[in-house]
């Protein structure tokens, strides 16, 4: 089972179309996605998924960032994981990352900054935050814009990316997902 | 969520008020009646059926004048958002966006700096599948604008329907068009919807049709009993 979290302070189906069901495409197994709220993080983890999404959310949302229970379900993780901006965000704060103001709302040019299983290179992605994190100690800078870090990776199973891969690299999910189906 | 629909009276704009309105207080509708018909920003064709329309489903229109010259159409955008925030006191805008990145980043800006949510729940939805979904809902709509080849003067006015979805479909394989048109190369106009509490008739139209673009003018509409 692929677990998408919903990252989203307001239920509402409306945002679940906009940043969820894209993720899900982009997946390309749909037949094995399933979707919790990041309240029930932990009954996603209790069902083993092979993979985590954590996905972005509104660009007025910033309800994740106070989430402390959130941020101790993921402080030790390290099943394959890929945190999607907001995502991204909480991945770095349970890792002692604080946020900063850093708005970036539009295409983007993403640097690779060390190699890495899931993009190379110089690309453009579509970027929608108002917030940045520094790297955590014990995560890798692997890409950035001219702004701020644009995506990590611990070395293992967990990624982080501040851009939407969905809306225009969305065979970087995909690629997160074979990596992930292969490890487990 | 208070919430305001930016609409442009074509087929996507209007699933997202119908999508919104099933879960969320629309409280009114925002037009951005361009002079441009080329803006890039803003859909122009039969922009003014957008009045009628907004009484067939009984939500009060703001249509806001724009020019419509490159970026300055953001600002007219931004002062008719702003007066949608004062008059109804929305807390966020709604748009038909599917996978236009120029649009959709313009808008987001723009509600960023009202302190407004911006929400697109078409984003990266299957083209083909959101026009199947529109036929079987018993949406009427028409086309009202062809701007690529192969589109020619015969889909002009064309309802649209499983046929149609069909044939779309297989022009946008054979020739690369966007099927859902949101590379401009079809407009549509929405006649009816489930939300709408009457039916729009068109009572008088022509079409105009040359070098691979046409477009049909509405010229007068009625709403009528459903």
């Amino acid at each position: 089972m692929i677990a998408i979290i919903d990252m989203s302070s307001r239920i509402s189906p409306l945002l679940t179309d906009e940043f969820i069901k894209p993720v899900i495409k982009a997946t390309e197994r749909p037949d094995i996605a399933c979707v919790y709220h990041r309240c029930e993080i932990e009954d996603a983890l209790g069902q083993n998924p092979c993979a985590i999404i954590l996905c972005g959310t509104a660009l007025m949302d910033f309800g994740y960032v106070n989430d402390e229970g959130l941020r101790d379900s993921l402080r030790d993780l390290d099943s394959p994981t890929l945190g999607i901006c907001a995502g991204m965000h909480a991945i770095a704060l349970a890792r002692g990352s604080r946020p900063y103001e850093c708005a970036e709302i539009g295409m983007s040019e993403i640097k690779t900054e060390n190699e890495n299983p899931l993009f190379s290179g110089l690309f453009k992605a579509y970027s929608m935050h108002k917030l940045a994190v520094d790297v955590p100690a014990s995560l890798t800078l692997i890409a950035s814009s001219k702004r701020c870090p644009q995506a990590f990776w611990d070395r293992g199973m967990v990624f982080g990316v501040l851009f939407h891969p969905e809306a225009r690299n969305p065979q970087i999910i995909k690629r997160f997902i074979d990596l992930a189906l292969d490890y487990s | 969520m208070r919430l305001a629909v930016l609409f442009s009276g074509g087929k996507d704009s209007t699933v997202a008020l119908h999508m919104a309105k099933n879960t969320d207080d629309v409280r009114c509708l925002v037009t951005l009646n361009s002079k441009n018909e080329e803006s890039y920003m803003f859909h122009t064709q039969n922009i003014n059926i957008t009045e009628i329309q907004a009484k067939a489903c009984g939500i009060p229109l703001i249509s806001w004048r724009t020019e419509g010259i490159k970026e300055d159409e953001i600002l007219d955008m931004k002062d008719a958002l702003k007066k949608a925030k004062e008059l109804y006191s929305i807390g966020g805008v709604v748009t038909g966006a599917i996978e236009s990145v120029y649009q959709s980043e313009r808008v987001q800006r723009v509600c960023d700096e009202l302190g407004l949510w911006c929400l697109n729940p078409l984003w990266k939805t299957n083209p083909i599948r959101l026009m199947q979904e529109i036929v079987m809902q018993g949406y009427e709509v028409v086309i009202s604008g062809v701007y690529a080849y192969p589109l020619d003067e015969s889909w002009l006015g064309k309802v649209m329907d499983m046929g149609a979805v069909e044939e779309l479909e297989r022009l946008s394989q054979k020739h690369g068009i966007s099927p859902c048109g949101e590379g401009g190369e079809i407009e549509t106009t929405v006649l009816d919807a489930p939300m709408f509490q009457k039916r729009i008739r068109i009572k008088d139209s022509k079409s105009e049709y040359k070098n691979n673009a046409g477009r049909l003018c509405i010229l007068s509409a009625a709403l009528e009993k459903k």
